[in-house]
């Protein structure tokens, strides 16, 4: 037997279509195309105003070249025939390289970094600014210095021009968009230019005709299951986190020649470390668990969930956790790098789980606020250390749901190898939760085979 | 024989997978022309890297290249999965073996399924640090061809054979290095025999420490590649039994018109004036700065073909595919899709690199275009767009007609909006026996730590050879698909969906040209 999920539930009635036929009918989306020239080019070097010599960064410059393929796409969604929402995808999946040279202060070998980093996210954002307008700006998730020195870009970038224009035009086609411009940035040790030749061209575009939906996605209209649906408990519990403190942390070394070679990482090693602290934050967790009839109250719904009946989901948010990245890199006989940057905690990932109650700090499933290993030194990335998993993680028996207050410490360990450097991990964060909130309710529903 | 074997293998993953190629599916052609006994697929996992440590050496002839100042590594990593694809067949009683080794890379998303890097010094005038050039070249697309070989066994090297059908120059970046041309015989050569390509998991090690000297630098090439393969998995082409027998697809009927064009002269040249950025931030990586030169191609050939094949429904009239293709007078109607390219195989001409820093000589170079050429058409209303170093779209893959062992940008650098070379032919012109294409269009490009334009004068002269029409049933392009899917795993299966769709009008479309071309034999 196997649960019929809350979301599919969810899904099917907005399959089922709930909207006005004379909204939707003004809701539109359209799709088109732009011929895209042109490029963003980023620029840094270790800035001595900045104190680039205290960090041992005065001695490194580089750059970065984001050259769109030659056609984007565009998508428009207009509400009650407004635009709400637009954006222009950059075929940007090309892998952008970073180059990074690093002189010796007093003379000596130089060091040359090159990395490729992704930019597929890379695209401009149609934002409606009123009276029959929206402003194009560029938003880049994607680009860093990588492995390779560099400050952190998205100050860099957020000073590529955008550009307001009309929406009449943007739909009829033909409407140029000028990008183009430049300007200086100080970021971190950093301080540079950004230098955009973005120029693009937008064709006319054109209503998505919606596929029909068919017949046998949508369930019956009003048709009641003929079997007695069984009946479960939902148990919500809303904890706050009261606090979370603790730290991940790398120890690193290049690799062997020829890993080592392209990051300027030979004989390198270092370490990075990102401590954080947070005392505010929400845990919620949503359980379903089958119960008898006679099932009724707290007790019982929580009963039916500790007894690995149900299926739980956890995730959470620190929006304001405050995490600080400090890493030093030194090589024999040349200068030591050190910097620290500021971080923010990642979420919580959204986890599922019968038997405990989980929680993981970041990864693949959580929202990532940046590179909890990367600073302006030169090191391995948060994606080498770490892997699409999360920072650190651990779990309580769910005998422990729904109490007022539970202390959760999540680990991490292990090795890593590869991107130039190789080393280990370990992380470890003490997360006190406060319930705030427990609802419970009870239901019918269906199962099927 | 010809290259048809490894060329079909190639086309048959990812014709299947190309989204525009519905009007041809060279898996069906494949064991038309010559008989083909059997396609083995073996996966595989290739380790380690090559390393080539360089300096310019006197005895070698530095001076006279410029380069006895640079000394440097440059490192290509194939590591990752790999996928290779073995097509036994016979041809007039004989047999012989065929293939392609697609590097598929570590994925994760990446694209980037090859990796060179190279760090190249420069030692500058006394008392002043050396100079450094750091570059990195990914490729979305991998591969080696070994050629059409007779017997069973089938010898891989980690390059493929010399004029191989990717002719990917593996040890290629923006700085200055040694070619592929200078080390590939130092990489060893293993040999499959029929039993480890019917059985696959064998290992095979590549590792190699030799020493070379040519063309102004001398130095050491490291292997330690080893390739792992694993089961092989056959594809009997002629079996109904396996579910790829053309029988068991859904066909669809098409009118087709077939033009084939022969290449009788290949001449000209298009210059690349280049100069380093002048922003240190951006030259300086790459040490471009202060640099300025000229990169002349010349291409020269007096072989090869086009084809321009036409298909719509077959009520469609021939006389309307006659029109799409310029046979007839009168615009190109609508409706009817065609779909033309050309290729040579062995092109005698050259590339020259020369450059100055400062005002002074530096580097000097002349090296063999490798690889032959391609020559991209694009049929449009009124004319047709014919262009020489097509990128496609993509980036950094295939023969580099501006490698030389100097620095400098690549054709993906120069080429990355626009052809190295390319013209508009009017539609009419196609009407005559013989065509003259002139590809006089170049364009300013600005890319890593160069930036510079093209000025091109290539002219392509064509005889037509041939025009077929006829109405024939062609299995329906996404059933192929489906079934294909089957039988690859997905990220050789993303790499070639890459090459076709990057590069079907450029080598892709030479090698679908040929394919085609034997189809119909």
């Amino acid at each position: 037997m196997r649960w019929i999920g809350l979301g599919g539930m969810a899904s099917a009635a907005v399959l089922a279509g709930a909207l006005p036929a004379t909204a939707a009918a003004r809701d539109r989306q359209l799709q088109g195309s732009a011929a895209v020239t042109g490029s963003i080019s980023v620029t840094w070097h270790g800035d001595p105003a900045r104190g680039c010599a205290a960090a041992g960064l005065c001695g490194y410059r580089g750059s970065l070249t984001l050259r769109p393929g030659p056609t984007g796409d565009v998508e428009l969604d207009l509400v009650r025939g407004r635009l709400a929402f637009g954006f222009l995808a950059l075929d940007a999946h090309d892998p952008t390289p970073v180059r990074v040279t690093r002189e010796p202060a007093g003379g000596g070998e130089p060091g040359g970094c090159v990395d490729l980093v992704g930019a597929p996210e890379a695209d401009l954002q149609l934002v409606p600014s009123g009276h029959g307008r929206a402003r194009v700006q560029f938003e880049s998730a994607g680009l860093s210095s990588g492995r390779c020195a560099g400050p952190a870009l998205a100050k860099a970038l957020a000073l590529v021009p955008s550009r307001t224009v009309s929406i009449a035009r943007l739909l009829s086609g033909g409407a140029p968009i000028d990008m183009s411009g430049q300007s200086g940035y100080a970021s971190g040790h950093f301080s540079g230019r950004v230098v955009s030749t973005l120029r693009m061209r937008v064709g006319r575009a054109r209503a998505v005709r919606n596929e029909p939906i068919p017949p046998g996605l949508l369930p019956p209209p009003s048709r009641r299951p003929r079997r007695p649906a069984v009946r479960v408990a939902r148990v919500d519990v809303r904890y706050g986190v009261a606090s979370m403190v603790g730290s991940v942390s790398t120890a690193f070394d290049g690799l062997p020649e020829p890993g080592c070679l392209p990051f300027d990482a030979c004989d390198a090693s270092g370490t990075a470390t990102w401590a954080a602290i947070a005392h505010s934050g929400v845990v919620e967790v949503s359980g379903v668990a089958r119960v008898p009839r006679s099932a009724h109250g707290v007790r019982d719904a929580l009963a039916a969930l500790r007894s690995g009946r149900g299926v739980l989901v956890v995730e959470g948010l620190m929006p304001h956790a405050k995490g600080t990245t400090t890493a030093e890199v030194t090589r024999p006989g040349a200068e030591s790098c050190r910097d620290a940057v500021p971080v923010r905690a990642p979420d919580f990932a959204l986890t599922f789980a019968t038997r405990r109650f989980p929680l993981l700090l970041g990864g693949d499933q959580a929202l990532g606020r940046g590179d909890v290993v990367r600073t302006g030194c030169p090191g391995p990335t948060q994606l080498d250390a770490f892997g699409r998993g999360s920072l650190a993680s651990g779990s309580l028996p769910i005998a422990a749901l729904g109490r007022r207050r539970v202390e959760l410490t999540l680990t991490r360990g292990g090795r890593f190898s590869g991107g130039g450097y190789a080393g280990a991990r370990t992380g470890r964060f003490t997360v006190e939760l406060r319930r705030e909130r427990l609802t419970v309710s009870y239901r019918h529903a269906l199962v099927e085979p | 024989v010809s290259r048809l074997a490894a060329l079909s293998a190639a086309l048959a993953l990812g014709a299947a997978l190309a989204p525009a190629a519905s009007a041809q599916i060279p898996i069906f052609i494949l064991d038309n022309g010559a008989k083909t006994t059997e396609i083995e697929f073996i996966d595989a996992r290739v380790t380690g890297a090559v390393t080539v440590d360089f300096h310019g050496d006197a005895a070698a002839g530095c001076a006279e290249h410029g380069l006895c100042g640079v000394s440097g590594t440059v490192t290509w990593s194939p590591a990752g999965t790999a996928l290779l694809g073995a097509i036994g067949f016979r041809d007039h009683g004989q047999r012989f073996e065929s293939g392609l080794l697609i590097f598929a890379g570590e994925g994760g998303g990446s694209g980037i399924t090859q990796l060179t890097s190279a760090h190249v010094r420069r030692s500058g005038a006394a008392g002043t640090p050396p100079a450094l050039c750091s570059d990195s070249v990914s490729d979305d697309f991998g591969a080696a061809d070994p050629g059409t070989q007779a017997g069973s066994s089938l010898a891989l090297s980690l390059t493929g054979a010399p004029d191989g059908f990717v002719a990917t120059d593996n040890f290629r970046t923006r700085c200055a290095g040694p070619a592929q041309v200078d080390v590939r015989d130092l990489l060893p050569t293993r040999v499959l025999s029929p039993r480890d390509l019917h059985r696959g998991r064998v290992t095979l090690d590549y590792s190699a420490d030799r020493q070379f000297a040519s063309h102004g630098l001398a130095g050491t090439l490291h292997s330690d590649v080893t390739l792992r393969l694993g089961k092989a998995r056959r594809l009997d082409l002629g079996g109904p039994q396996n579910g790829l027998s053309e029988p068991d697809l859904p066909t669809h009927r098409r009118r087709l018109l077939e033009v084939e064009y022969r290449i009788d002269r290949v001449m000209g040249q298009a210059v690349t004036s280049v100069g380093g950025l002048t922003d240190p931030d951006l030259c300086g990586p790459l040490d471009s700065c202060g640099l300025l030169g000229t990169v002349t191609v010349a291409p020269r050939a007096t072989g090869g073909s086009v084809f321009v094949d036409a298909s719509a429904a077959p009520s469609r009239s021939v006389h309307d595919l006659r029109r799409a293709v310029g046979l007839a007078p009168g615009p190109r109607p609508p409706g009817i899709s065609v779909f033309a390219g050309g290729s040579w195989d062995s092109d005698f001409g050259a590339v020259t690199s020369s450059f100055t820093r400062g005002g002074a000589a530096d580097c000097a170079d002349e090296a063999r275009i490798a690889g032959g050429g391609s020559l991209s058409l694009a049929f449009m209303r009124h004319g047709v767009r014919a262009a020489y170093g097509d990128l496609g779209g993509g980036s950094g893959s295939g023969s580099d007609p501006l490698r030389t062992r100097c620095p400098g940008p690549g054709l993906a650098d120069v080429a990355r909006s626009r052809p190295l070379a390319s013209g508009l032919v009017p539609l009419r012109a196609w009407g005559r026996s013989r065509v003259t294409l002139r590809l006089t269009t170049g364009a300013a490009f600005s890319s890593d730590g160069w930036s510079g334009r093209t000025a091109p004068d290539v002219t392509v002269e064509l005889t037509r050879v041939r025009v077929v029409s006829s109405v024939r049933s062609e299995p329906a392009f996404k059933a192929a698909r489906r079934i294909l899917l089957r039988a690859v795993p997905a990220e050789a299966r993303r790499a070639v969906a890459r090459i076709v769709r990057r590069d079907w009008s450029g080598d892709g479309a030479r090698a679908h040209g040929r394919a085609a071309r034997s189809g119909a034999r």
